[in-house]
């Protein structure tokens, strides 16, 4: 085993090309994830957040090569994830998972949940006859659900039960890695503690890595250990999570942060962002953000801001940092 | 004494699969349950049928009775014909034609020919259907050179809706000999346009579904997520298409029998019994009225089940 990090993301991009008209011209691409960097260590948790639209998923899929990714690369334990063929894929699949946002269409419902959860056992020749019933049935319970419902369907559940079984499906492989791509979103908010307990109690036993995709700061709070803000593609903040709640650097983490609803109703009323998501198809020039910054500055809309680290494992990519700028090239996020 | 534990057996009726609900659904729309009554009563027919008019003398369609000509339905065998040329208990019961044979044992022969040409052009256009859907869907963004799979399958089916299947079958069926099995591969393979329309649509949508997407993560091969995963999320409009696209196969055949480049005489079907009696419509109108109900009976029942079976299929009525 290599002594890196579990997960190894370097300059990231997948371009959407949006063609147009009856020959297919190329109109453009949507740079939906453009270079991302990040890292994730086994047994940790890194939180990707930011707006609906900033790329989150798709980068989560891009790293599972569920989307293949136009440029950079993805090593995982020490492999080129981005260089397997399709076999090698397969296998990796056993240890790279991903549980889904929506609880309705993530399972498929002509399908007996037991055989969902035990489906890839099987075609992996992982286990057979008895001891597959046996491991359904002990994974099943493991999510909290009782093995007596492994013939029943997907739409006999509740949305909190049918994300365990999604949970399930993911664990069945015993991977080291899940991304959970908004897995907590569609829930209301008891069930929502549950299964973040429950995601804790799985990282702590099997010693999983999570790549937790939200736009839910709370959620973050209580599960990540690390935090990485994104905006139209692009990583604009990382740090330890109680740093970046303590100390936001970026004018967007911090609008974000402000935005985040507080259970105090005589707290001060919170300063909003204004506006939407520029297209990704167009996006502005220089900082992406300085249409939308409240401390814009003249040359935000000309000169891309590089990357400072303004303390160890906390960086940001913005103009008022400007004197802790290091080269790009010599940065691990 | 203690409560018995739950066997296989009483957990097994608990599972609410969704064939079960939808046939739940089906079971209480009474003119779906009609038309399938109907259909499983004339295949019943056509199965007997074909049967007896094989091995049966007394039911042979093609026994001659010249001096049984025109006989109405329900009426008493000439006492001049020799015992073997009898009909079965010595009555037409749907009366003879023009020939004296008796409409009875035609009809019985030719409700197999209806059915089987029906079912068997309707499975081949559901093959091909499938399988170039499916291809069209699963495969939509792999390049063949210039253009996608997707577009070369989907412009090909465009050109197949542009020609007039009718006329195509009668020129590929005057230039085959007319047997029955050119006719159900002719029918078959001109009805697969709107199936393959359907299935390609289908597949286009369930591609982006979490749970296709989750078997992708799995590592499913491609074989088993198309046929496990995303066909059965796809076979419901297929199946209503099918049934009606039957009761349209056989209309077809019938057609063609009528215009007389079907299924060739002596051999009866539904359509040139149809074709014998329309010359004799005023002196013998069961020559023509029988065979005339008998293809709105089946046309009817295939539509109402597959009308009732859209409904079944559809999720907002499942959820009641």
């Amino acid at each position: 085993m290599s002594t890196g990090p579990l997960l190894e993301v370097r300059d990231l991009a997948k371009h959407f090309r949006v063609r147009r008209g009856l020959l297919g011209r190329a109109a453009g691409a949507i740079k939906a994830v453009d270079g991302v960097s990040f890292h994730v260590q086994a047994g940790e948790t890194l939180a990707l957040v930011g707006e609906s639209g900033c790329g989150k998923t798709t980068a989560g899929r891009a790293v599972l090569r569920l989307i293949e990714p136009d440029a950079g690369s993805v090593h995982f334990d020490g492999q080129d994830v981005l260089a397997l063929d399709a076999g090698g894929l397969r296998r990796l699949r056993r240890a790279m998972q991903i549980v889904f946002q929506d609880p309705y269409s993530s399972l498929n419902p002509r399908m007996t949940i037991g055989n969902m959860v035990g489906e890839a056992l099987k075609v992996h020749g992982i286990a057979s006859g008895a001891e597959l019933g046996e491991r359904v049935a002990r994974i099943l319970q493991r999510v909290g659900l009782s093995p007596d419902f492994r013939n029943r369907y997907a739409h006999e559940f509740s949305g909190g039960q049918r994300q365990r079984i999604g949970i399930a499906r993911a664990l069945a492989m015993a991977p080291r890695f899940i991304v959970c791509d908004e897995a907590v979103s569609a829930l209301d908010v008891s069930i929502q503690a549950q299964m973040i307990n429950l995601l804790k109690d799985l990282q702590d036993e099997y010693r999983l890595a999570y790549l937790f995709i939200t736009h839910d700061l709370n959620v973050v709070r209580h599960i990540a250990g690390r935090v990485a803000v994104m905006y139209l593609g692009k990583i604009v903040e990382t740090a330890p999570t109680d740093e970046l709640f303590d100390n936001p650097r970026h004018p967007y983490t911090r609008a974000l942060l402000e935005a985040n609803p507080q259970p105090d109703p005589v707290a001060p009323r919170p300063r909003v962002l204004q506006g939407d998501v520029p297209s990704p198809l167009t996006p502005p020039p220089g900082c992406a953000f300085h249409p939308r910054c409240p401390k814009v500055m003249a040359h935000c809309d000309r000169q891309p801001p590089g990357w400072a680290v303004v303390s160890p494992g906390h960086g940001v990519s913005c103009h008022l940092d400007e004197n802790a700028y290091i080269p790009a090239k010599s940065v691990t996020t | 004494m203690q409560a018995a534990p739950a066997t296989p057996a009483n957990t097994a009726t608990l599972v609410d699969s969704p064939w079960r609900r939808v046939w739940q659904v089906l079971r209480r729309d009474r003119l779906a349950m009609g038309g399938l009554c109907v259909l499983v009563a004339l295949t019943v027919v056509a199965l007997l049928g074909k049967a007896a008019t094989e091995w049966i003398v007394l039911f042979d369609p093609a026994t001659v009775r010249l001096v049984d000509k025109f006989r109405p339905p329900l009426s008493q065998a000439s006492a001049l014909l020799p015992v073997r040329d009898l009909p079965p208990g010595g009555i037409y019961l749907l009366g003879t034609d023009a020939l004296g044979r008796d409409v009875f044992a035609r009809m019985l022969q030719g409700s197999f020919v209806s059915m089987s040409i029906g079912l068997v052009a309707v499975s081949i256009s559901v093959v091909v259907g499938v399988v170039l859907g499916g291809i069209a869907g699963y495969y939509a963004d792999v390049r063949l050179g210039p253009v996608t799979v997707d577009a070369l399958i989907m412009r090909f089916t465009d050109a197949m809706l542009c020609i007039p299947v009718f006329f195509l079958i009668l020129v590929v069926v005057a230039l085959l000999p007319a047997s029955i099995y050119n006719i159900m591969i002719v029918i078959g393979l001109t009805r697969w346009m709107g199936i393959a329309r359907f299935v390609r649509a289908e597949f286009l949508s369930l591609r982006e579904q979490d749970f296709v997407v989750a078997a992708h993560a799995l590592g499913l091969p491609a074989p088993r997520i198309i046929f496990l995963h995303m066909m059965p999320n796809a076979v419901a409009p297929v199946l209503v298409t099918a049934t009606i696209g039957v009761a349209t196969a056989i209309l077809t055949e019938s057609a063609l029998s009528f215009l007389g480049f079907g299924v060739q005489p002596p051999f009866a079907t539904w359509g040139n019994i149809l074709a014998d009696g329309k010359n004799f419509i005023f002196d013998a109108p069961w020559l023509f009225f029988i065979p005339g109900c008998a293809i709105f009976a089946i046309v009817l029942a295939f539509n109402l089940l597959g009308e009732g079976m859209r409904e079944a299929f559809n999720p907002k009525l499942q959820r009641r």
